[in-house]
Protein backbone atom coordinates (compact mmCIF):
# COMPACT_ATOMS: atom_id res chain seq x y z
CA UNK A 1 0.00 0.00 0.00
CA UNK A 2 1.46 3.41 -1.10
CA UNK A 3 -0.23 6.52 0.22
CA UNK A 4 -1.25 8.93 -2.69
CA UNK A 5 -0.29 12.19 -1.15
CA UNK A 6 2.69 12.16 -2.49
CA UNK A 7 2.25 11.23 -6.07
CA UNK A 8 1.68 14.50 -7.72
CA UNK A 9 4.54 15.07 -6.49
CA UNK A 10 6.39 12.36 -7.69
CA UNK A 11 4.77 12.52 -11.06
CA UNK A 12 5.90 16.66 -11.14
CA UNK A 13 9.31 15.14 -10.34
CA UNK A 14 9.72 11.90 -12.90
CA UNK A 15 7.72 14.34 -15.67
CA UNK A 16 10.89 16.76 -15.22
CA UNK A 17 13.39 13.76 -15.27
CA UNK A 18 11.60 12.71 -18.62
CA UNK A 19 11.55 16.38 -20.08
CA UNK A 20 15.15 17.01 -19.38
CA UNK A 21 16.93 15.23 -21.67
CA UNK A 22 13.92 16.18 -24.61
CA UNK A 23 14.81 19.66 -23.66
CA UNK A 24 18.32 19.48 -25.21
CA UNK A 25 17.16 18.16 -27.87
CA UNK A 26 14.43 20.66 -28.20
CA UNK A 27 16.97 23.11 -27.99
CA UNK A 28 19.48 22.09 -30.19
CA UNK A 29 17.37 21.51 -33.10
CA UNK A 30 16.00 25.15 -32.90
CA UNK A 31 18.99 26.41 -32.70
CA UNK A 32 20.00 25.14 -36.40
CA UNK A 33 18.68 28.84 -37.17
CA UNK A 34 20.31 31.73 -34.91
CA UNK A 35 18.08 33.16 -32.35
CA UNK A 36 18.41 34.86 -28.99
CA UNK A 37 17.17 33.53 -25.42
CA UNK A 38 13.20 35.08 -25.66
CA UNK A 39 12.53 34.54 -29.08
CA UNK A 40 13.70 30.61 -28.92
CA UNK A 41 11.82 30.00 -25.80
CA UNK A 42 8.62 31.44 -27.49
CA UNK A 43 9.60 29.38 -30.11
CA UNK A 44 9.67 26.43 -28.53
CA UNK A 45 6.56 27.13 -26.57
CA UNK A 46 4.54 27.80 -30.01
CA UNK A 47 5.66 24.07 -30.97
CA UNK A 48 4.34 22.92 -26.89
CA UNK A 49 7.83 22.46 -25.17
CA UNK A 50 7.60 25.15 -22.97
CA UNK A 51 10.82 26.06 -20.61
CA UNK A 52 11.04 28.76 -18.21
CA UNK A 53 14.02 31.24 -17.76
CA UNK A 54 15.57 29.35 -15.11
CA UNK A 55 16.12 26.39 -17.14
CA UNK A 56 16.83 27.91 -20.68
CA UNK A 57 19.51 30.19 -20.20
CA UNK A 58 21.65 28.10 -17.71
CA UNK A 59 20.87 25.30 -20.36
CA UNK A 60 22.43 27.58 -22.70
CA UNK A 61 25.22 28.39 -21.46
CA UNK A 62 26.25 24.89 -20.71
CA UNK A 63 25.37 23.66 -24.35
CA UNK A 64 28.18 26.79 -25.52
CA UNK A 65 30.66 25.78 -22.86
CA UNK A 66 30.32 22.09 -24.20
CA UNK A 67 30.91 23.76 -27.95
CA UNK A 68 27.62 22.92 -29.21
CA UNK A 69 26.59 26.23 -29.54
CA UNK A 70 28.41 29.56 -30.59
CA UNK A 71 26.81 33.23 -29.54
CA UNK A 72 27.54 36.62 -30.08
CA UNK A 73 26.07 39.97 -28.46
CA UNK A 74 24.71 41.76 -31.46
CA UNK A 75 22.32 45.33 -31.66
CA UNK A 76 18.82 44.50 -32.81
CA UNK A 77 16.48 47.03 -32.88
CA UNK A 78 18.46 49.61 -31.20
CA UNK A 79 19.12 46.28 -28.19
CA UNK A 80 22.06 44.72 -27.70
CA UNK A 81 21.03 40.49 -27.89
CA UNK A 82 23.05 37.67 -27.56
CA UNK A 83 22.32 35.21 -30.36
CA UNK A 84 22.80 31.20 -30.30
CA UNK A 85 23.60 29.13 -33.18
CA UNK A 86 24.23 25.10 -33.83
CA UNK A 87 27.81 24.99 -34.17
CA UNK A 88 29.48 22.22 -36.63
CA UNK A 89 30.34 19.64 -33.66
CA UNK A 90 26.18 21.11 -32.27
CA UNK A 91 24.90 19.50 -35.84
CA UNK A 92 26.77 16.61 -35.43
CA UNK A 93 25.97 15.78 -32.02
CA UNK A 94 22.39 16.66 -33.04
CA UNK A 95 22.25 14.21 -35.67
CA UNK A 96 23.57 11.22 -32.98
CA UNK A 97 21.22 12.12 -30.32
CA UNK A 98 18.18 12.53 -33.19
CA UNK A 99 18.92 8.98 -34.01
CA UNK A 100 19.19 7.83 -30.72
CA UNK A 101 15.94 9.73 -29.79
CA UNK A 102 13.96 7.79 -32.55
CA UNK A 103 15.54 4.36 -31.74
CA UNK A 104 14.17 4.66 -27.96
CA UNK A 105 10.71 6.18 -29.25
CA UNK A 106 10.73 3.33 -31.14
CA UNK A 107 11.93 0.40 -28.35
CA UNK A 108 9.76 2.22 -26.08
CA UNK A 109 6.51 1.71 -28.48
CA UNK A 110 7.82 -1.79 -28.88
CA UNK A 111 7.80 -2.52 -25.07
CA UNK A 112 4.31 0.00 -24.38
CA UNK A 113 2.63 -2.04 -26.91
CA UNK A 114 3.69 -5.41 -25.50
CA UNK B 1 11.20 49.29 -13.60
CA UNK B 2 13.24 49.86 -10.13
CA UNK B 3 11.89 46.02 -8.63
CA UNK B 4 13.85 44.60 -12.03
CA UNK B 5 16.84 46.27 -11.22
CA UNK B 6 16.92 45.76 -7.48
CA UNK B 7 16.26 42.01 -8.60
CA UNK B 8 19.01 42.08 -11.09
CA UNK B 9 21.15 43.12 -8.37
CA UNK B 10 20.19 40.20 -5.97
CA UNK B 11 21.36 37.86 -8.69
CA UNK B 12 24.31 39.46 -9.73
CA UNK B 13 25.56 39.28 -6.51
CA UNK B 14 25.12 35.41 -6.33
CA UNK B 15 26.52 34.86 -9.74
CA UNK B 16 30.68 33.54 -10.53
CA UNK B 17 32.47 36.76 -10.69
CA UNK B 18 33.57 36.13 -14.18
CA UNK B 19 30.42 35.51 -15.61
CA UNK B 20 28.14 38.32 -13.49
CA UNK B 21 28.39 40.98 -16.00
CA UNK B 22 27.50 38.34 -18.97
CA UNK B 23 24.65 37.23 -17.38
CA UNK B 24 22.86 40.02 -15.66
CA UNK B 25 22.94 41.58 -19.46
CA UNK B 26 21.09 38.28 -20.72
CA UNK B 27 18.69 38.13 -17.93
CA UNK B 28 18.30 42.17 -18.00
CA UNK B 29 17.43 41.58 -21.90
CA UNK B 30 15.11 38.51 -21.37
CA UNK B 31 13.00 40.79 -18.66
CA UNK B 32 12.31 43.68 -20.86
CA UNK B 33 11.63 41.71 -23.97
CA UNK B 34 8.77 39.80 -21.83
CA UNK B 35 7.76 42.91 -20.25
CA UNK B 36 7.26 44.65 -23.51
CA UNK B 37 5.43 41.83 -25.18
CA UNK B 38 3.12 42.45 -22.29
CA UNK B 39 3.28 46.03 -22.36
CA UNK B 40 2.09 46.02 -25.88
CA UNK B 41 -0.86 43.19 -25.01
CA UNK B 42 -2.12 45.38 -22.39
CA UNK B 43 -1.48 48.58 -24.30
CA UNK B 44 -0.34 50.29 -20.81
CA UNK B 45 2.52 50.25 -18.54
CA UNK B 46 2.64 47.07 -16.32
CA UNK B 47 1.63 47.81 -13.06
CA UNK B 48 3.81 46.77 -9.93
CA UNK B 49 1.62 43.43 -9.50
CA UNK B 50 2.32 42.49 -13.08
CA UNK B 51 6.09 43.65 -12.57
CA UNK B 52 6.26 41.07 -9.38
CA UNK B 53 4.70 37.80 -11.40
CA UNK B 54 7.17 38.02 -13.99
CA UNK B 55 10.00 38.17 -11.46
CA UNK B 56 8.05 35.41 -9.40
CA UNK B 57 7.86 33.45 -12.50
CA UNK B 58 12.02 33.65 -12.49
CA UNK B 59 11.65 32.91 -8.97
CA UNK B 60 13.74 33.65 -5.93
CA UNK B 61 16.92 35.22 -6.84
CA UNK B 62 19.12 31.96 -4.64
CA UNK B 63 17.40 29.67 -6.89
CA UNK B 64 18.02 31.61 -10.17
CA UNK B 65 21.74 31.86 -9.51
CA UNK B 66 22.19 28.11 -7.98
CA UNK B 67 21.16 27.25 -11.60
CA UNK B 68 24.47 28.86 -13.28
CA UNK B 69 26.69 27.01 -11.39
CA UNK B 70 27.82 24.62 -13.42
CA UNK B 71 29.39 21.09 -12.38
CA UNK B 72 30.76 19.15 -10.85
CA UNK B 73 28.34 19.85 -7.88
CA UNK B 74 30.36 20.64 -4.35
CA UNK B 75 29.66 17.95 -1.58
CA UNK B 76 31.41 18.20 1.79
CA UNK B 77 30.84 14.20 1.83
CA UNK B 78 29.38 12.85 -1.49
CA UNK B 79 26.96 9.92 -1.79
CA UNK B 80 29.43 7.29 -2.07
CA UNK B 81 31.08 8.20 1.80
CA UNK B 82 27.52 9.22 3.26
CA UNK B 83 26.37 6.16 3.86
CA UNK B 84 29.65 5.13 5.75
CA UNK B 85 29.84 8.47 7.77
CA UNK B 86 25.97 8.17 8.50
CA UNK B 87 26.95 5.01 10.11
CA UNK B 88 29.88 5.70 11.85
CA UNK B 89 27.98 8.91 13.76
CA UNK B 90 24.93 6.81 14.80
CA UNK B 91 26.93 3.97 16.17
CA UNK B 92 28.75 6.93 17.81
CA UNK B 93 25.35 8.20 19.26
CA UNK B 94 23.87 4.90 20.08
CA UNK B 95 27.29 3.96 22.32
CA UNK B 96 27.12 7.81 23.92
CA UNK B 97 23.27 7.05 24.60
CA UNK B 98 23.88 3.56 26.14
CA UNK B 99 26.64 4.81 28.44
CA UNK B 100 24.39 7.86 29.57
CA UNK B 101 21.42 6.06 30.50
CA UNK B 102 23.40 3.27 32.33
CA UNK B 103 25.14 6.58 34.10
CA UNK B 104 21.62 7.27 34.35
CA UNK B 105 20.47 4.27 36.33
CA UNK B 106 23.67 4.33 38.17
CA UNK B 107 23.47 7.63 39.52
CA UNK B 108 19.22 7.10 40.09
CA UNK B 109 20.17 4.07 42.29
CA UNK B 110 22.13 5.87 44.69
CA UNK B 111 19.92 8.28 45.40
CA UNK B 112 21.34 11.37 43.19
CA UNK B 113 18.99 14.37 42.89
CA UNK B 114 17.03 14.66 39.49
CA UNK B 115 18.80 17.87 39.39
CA UNK B 116 22.10 16.12 39.07
CA UNK B 117 21.17 14.23 36.32
CA UNK B 118 19.44 16.59 34.21
CA UNK B 119 23.68 18.02 34.35
CA UNK B 120 24.55 14.79 32.21
CA UNK B 121 22.64 16.24 29.28
CA UNK B 122 25.09 19.34 28.42
CA UNK B 123 27.62 17.21 29.29
CA UNK B 124 27.27 14.58 26.30
CA UNK B 125 26.84 17.47 24.05
CA UNK B 126 29.68 18.87 24.80
CA UNK B 127 31.73 15.39 24.47
CA UNK B 128 29.78 14.97 21.22
CA UNK B 129 30.17 18.26 19.32
CA UNK B 130 33.85 17.92 18.77
CA UNK B 131 33.19 14.10 18.31
CA UNK B 132 30.64 15.09 15.35
CA UNK B 133 33.17 17.38 13.89
CA UNK B 134 36.35 15.15 13.85
CA UNK B 135 34.41 12.41 12.19
CA UNK B 136 33.25 15.30 9.87
CA UNK B 137 36.39 16.56 9.33
CA UNK B 138 37.69 13.11 9.03
CA UNK B 139 35.13 12.15 6.25
CA UNK B 140 35.67 15.79 4.86
CA UNK B 141 39.19 14.56 3.91
CA UNK B 142 38.93 11.31 2.76
CA UNK B 143 36.16 12.09 0.24
CA UNK B 144 38.53 15.11 -1.13
CA UNK B 145 41.12 12.59 -1.57
CA UNK B 146 38.58 10.62 -3.02
CA UNK B 147 37.36 12.22 -5.79
CA UNK B 148 41.19 13.98 -6.24
CA UNK B 149 42.94 10.67 -7.04
CA UNK B 150 39.46 8.32 -7.84
CA UNK B 151 40.47 5.59 -5.29
CA UNK B 152 37.43 3.97 -5.62
CA UNK B 153 37.87 3.55 -10.31
CA UNK B 154 40.89 2.05 -8.99
CA UNK B 155 38.99 0.27 -5.82
CA UNK B 156 36.54 -0.57 -8.83
CA UNK B 157 39.08 -2.18 -11.02
CA UNK B 158 40.72 -4.70 -8.70
CA UNK B 159 37.35 -5.60 -7.08
CA UNK B 160 36.55 -9.89 -7.41
CA UNK B 161 33.03 -10.22 -6.83
CA UNK B 162 33.95 -13.48 -4.99
CA UNK B 163 35.46 -11.08 -2.16
CA UNK B 164 32.03 -10.30 -1.32
CA UNK B 165 30.68 -11.31 2.48
CA UNK B 166 29.22 -14.31 2.61
CA UNK B 167 25.25 -14.26 3.48
CA UNK B 168 23.83 -13.77 6.92
CA UNK B 169 22.66 -16.55 8.73
CA UNK B 170 19.33 -15.90 10.65
CA UNK B 171 20.15 -15.58 13.89
CA UNK B 172 19.22 -17.75 16.12
CA UNK B 173 19.75 -19.07 20.01
CA UNK B 174 21.62 -22.31 19.76
CA UNK B 175 19.79 -25.13 21.03
CA UNK B 176 22.92 -26.09 22.80
CA UNK B 177 22.81 -22.60 24.60
CA UNK B 178 19.42 -23.03 26.11
CA UNK B 179 19.56 -26.23 26.82
CA UNK B 180 22.70 -26.05 28.84
CA UNK B 181 20.74 -22.85 29.88
CA UNK B 182 18.02 -24.62 31.41
CA UNK B 183 19.85 -27.40 33.13
CA UNK B 184 22.19 -25.11 34.79
CA UNK B 185 19.53 -22.74 35.99
CA UNK B 186 18.03 -25.29 37.26
CA UNK B 187 20.24 -26.65 39.34
CA UNK B 188 20.98 -22.75 40.19
CA UNK B 189 17.40 -22.60 41.08
CA UNK B 190 17.31 -25.77 43.24
CA UNK B 191 20.48 -24.72 45.12
CA UNK B 192 19.26 -21.19 45.48
CA UNK B 193 16.01 -22.89 47.19
CA UNK B 194 17.68 -25.09 49.48
CA UNK B 195 20.27 -22.68 50.97
CA UNK B 196 18.21 -21.32 53.67
CA UNK B 197 17.59 -24.67 54.64
CA UNK B 198 21.32 -26.28 54.77
CA UNK B 199 23.85 -23.48 54.85
CA UNK B 200 26.13 -26.56 54.24
CA UNK B 201 25.83 -25.58 50.53
CA UNK B 202 27.33 -22.02 50.77
CA UNK B 203 29.58 -22.45 53.29
CA UNK B 204 30.89 -25.99 53.00
CA UNK B 205 31.99 -27.06 56.25
CA UNK B 206 32.11 -23.92 57.94
CA UNK B 207 28.70 -24.00 57.84
CA UNK B 208 28.83 -24.91 61.71
CA UNK B 209 30.65 -21.94 62.65
CA UNK B 210 29.02 -19.28 59.87
CA UNK B 211 25.57 -18.04 59.42
CA UNK B 212 24.32 -15.20 56.49
CA UNK B 213 22.97 -12.36 58.60
CA UNK B 214 19.85 -11.25 57.60
CA UNK B 215 21.06 -8.58 55.02
CA UNK B 216 20.57 -11.00 52.57
CA UNK B 217 16.69 -11.89 53.22
CA UNK B 218 15.95 -8.34 51.56
CA UNK B 219 17.39 -9.71 48.30
CA UNK B 220 16.75 -13.34 48.32
CA UNK B 221 12.95 -13.10 46.71
CA UNK B 222 14.88 -10.52 43.84
CA UNK B 223 17.98 -12.99 43.34
CA UNK B 224 15.42 -15.77 43.09
CA UNK B 225 13.18 -14.18 40.94
CA UNK B 226 15.91 -13.40 38.38
CA UNK B 227 16.80 -16.74 38.14
CA UNK B 228 13.53 -17.77 37.15
CA UNK B 229 13.47 -14.72 34.52
CA UNK B 230 16.58 -16.88 32.96
CA UNK B 231 15.40 -19.79 33.30
CA UNK B 232 11.98 -18.96 31.69
CA UNK B 233 13.83 -17.01 28.67
CA UNK B 234 15.87 -20.71 28.35
CA UNK B 235 12.91 -22.49 28.16
CA UNK B 236 11.13 -19.96 25.79
CA UNK B 237 14.16 -20.11 23.27
CA UNK B 238 14.74 -23.62 23.46
CA UNK B 239 10.66 -23.97 21.81
CA UNK B 240 11.48 -20.30 19.49
CA UNK B 241 15.37 -20.26 18.85
CA UNK B 242 14.43 -17.48 16.46
CA UNK B 243 13.40 -14.85 19.04
CA UNK B 244 16.84 -13.54 19.64
CA UNK B 245 15.55 -10.47 21.09
CA UNK B 246 14.25 -11.92 24.02
CA UNK B 247 17.66 -13.18 25.06
CA UNK B 248 19.04 -9.59 24.79
CA UNK B 249 15.87 -8.16 26.18
CA UNK B 250 16.15 -10.55 29.36
CA UNK B 251 19.81 -10.49 30.00
CA UNK B 252 19.82 -6.19 29.88
CA UNK B 253 17.00 -6.70 32.35
CA UNK B 254 19.13 -9.06 34.65
CA UNK B 255 21.95 -6.92 33.96
CA UNK B 256 20.17 -3.75 35.22
CA UNK B 257 18.40 -5.34 38.19
CA UNK B 258 21.45 -7.00 39.46
CA UNK B 259 23.67 -3.88 39.42
CA UNK B 260 20.55 -2.37 41.28
CA UNK B 261 20.79 -4.67 43.69
CA UNK B 262 24.70 -4.75 44.36
CA UNK B 263 24.47 -1.00 44.45
CA UNK B 264 22.16 -1.57 46.93
CA UNK B 265 24.45 -3.99 49.25
CA UNK B 266 27.81 -2.38 48.78
CA UNK B 267 25.95 0.97 49.69
CA UNK B 268 25.96 -0.01 53.43
CA UNK B 269 28.86 -1.99 55.06
CA UNK B 270 26.84 -4.77 56.50
CA UNK B 271 28.63 -7.74 57.79
CA UNK B 272 27.20 -10.43 54.71
CA UNK B 273 28.20 -13.01 57.52
CA UNK B 274 28.86 -13.43 61.02
CA UNK B 275 30.00 -16.15 63.37
CA UNK B 276 27.53 -18.41 64.97
CA UNK B 277 27.38 -17.84 68.73
CA UNK B 278 28.72 -20.22 71.34
CA UNK B 279 31.07 -21.57 69.72
CA UNK B 280 33.33 -22.05 72.78
CA UNK B 281 37.04 -21.22 72.57
CA UNK B 282 37.65 -20.67 69.27
CA UNK B 283 35.07 -18.01 69.11
CA UNK B 284 37.57 -15.33 68.44
CA UNK B 285 39.23 -17.54 65.23
CA UNK B 286 35.76 -18.18 63.91
CA UNK B 287 34.79 -14.33 64.09
CA UNK B 288 38.35 -13.72 62.29
CA UNK B 289 37.43 -16.03 59.88
CA UNK B 290 34.45 -14.15 58.75
CA UNK B 291 35.51 -11.02 58.74
CA UNK B 292 37.90 -12.81 56.44
CA UNK B 293 34.83 -13.72 54.23
CA UNK B 294 33.18 -10.78 54.66
CA UNK B 295 36.21 -8.79 52.54
CA UNK B 296 35.93 -11.80 50.37
CA UNK B 297 32.60 -11.65 49.49
CA UNK B 298 32.53 -7.66 49.39
CA UNK B 299 35.91 -7.66 46.71
CA UNK B 300 33.66 -10.31 44.49
CA UNK B 301 30.58 -8.82 44.42
CA UNK B 302 32.79 -5.14 43.25
CA UNK B 303 33.95 -7.62 40.35
CA UNK B 304 30.66 -8.64 39.74
CA UNK B 305 29.56 -5.17 39.38
CA UNK B 306 32.41 -4.03 37.22
CA UNK B 307 31.68 -7.57 35.21
CA UNK B 308 27.71 -6.62 34.86
CA UNK B 309 28.21 -2.95 34.07
CA UNK B 310 30.13 -4.12 30.85
CA UNK B 311 27.91 -6.94 30.17
CA UNK B 312 25.16 -4.03 30.67
CA UNK B 313 26.96 -2.25 27.86
CA UNK B 314 26.35 -4.86 25.31
CA UNK B 315 23.60 -5.62 26.33
CA UNK B 316 22.25 -2.88 25.18
CA UNK B 317 23.90 -2.73 22.35
CA UNK B 318 22.36 -5.77 21.89
CA UNK B 319 18.91 -4.50 22.66
CA UNK B 320 19.11 -1.98 19.91
CA UNK B 321 20.51 -4.14 17.05
CA UNK B 322 17.58 -6.83 17.91
CA UNK B 323 15.45 -3.46 17.66
CA UNK B 324 16.82 -2.18 14.61
CA UNK B 325 16.34 -5.87 12.86
CA UNK B 326 12.71 -5.65 14.43
CA UNK B 327 11.90 -2.69 12.71
CA UNK B 328 14.02 -3.23 9.26
CA UNK B 329 11.50 -6.44 9.58
CA UNK B 330 8.19 -4.67 9.87
CA UNK B 331 9.11 -2.02 7.34
CA UNK B 332 10.04 -4.69 4.90
CA UNK B 333 6.50 -6.52 5.73
CA UNK B 334 4.77 -3.70 5.12
CA UNK B 335 6.43 -2.57 1.90
CA UNK B 336 5.38 -6.27 0.60
CA UNK B 337 1.76 -5.74 1.44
Amino acid sequence: MHSMTGEPNLFENLRLELRRGSLILAVLAQLRTEQYGYTLRKALAEHGMEIDEGTLYPLLRRLESQGLLVSEWREEDKRNKRFYLLSAPGKHILKQLLAEWRSIDSSLNGIVKG
Amino acid sequence: MELFQRYLQAVKFLLPRAQQEDIVKELSEDIRSQTEDKEAEAGRPLNEIEQIAILQQYGHPLIVASRYRQAPVQYLIGPILFPFYWFVLRTLLLIALGVCVLNSIAMLTSGEPLRQLLNGVPALARAALPAFGWITLMFAMLDFLEAKFRLLDRLNRQWDPRSLPSLPKQPQVRRSESIFGLVAGTVYIIWLLAVPYYPYLIFGPAASVLKLTPLWHRFYLPVVALGLGGLAQTAVNLARPDWTWLRAATHLVSNVVALIILRSILDKTYPFVTAVADTGSAGTRYVMLAATVNVFIALSLAGAAIGLSIAAVINVWSCLRELRRLLRGRAAASGTS
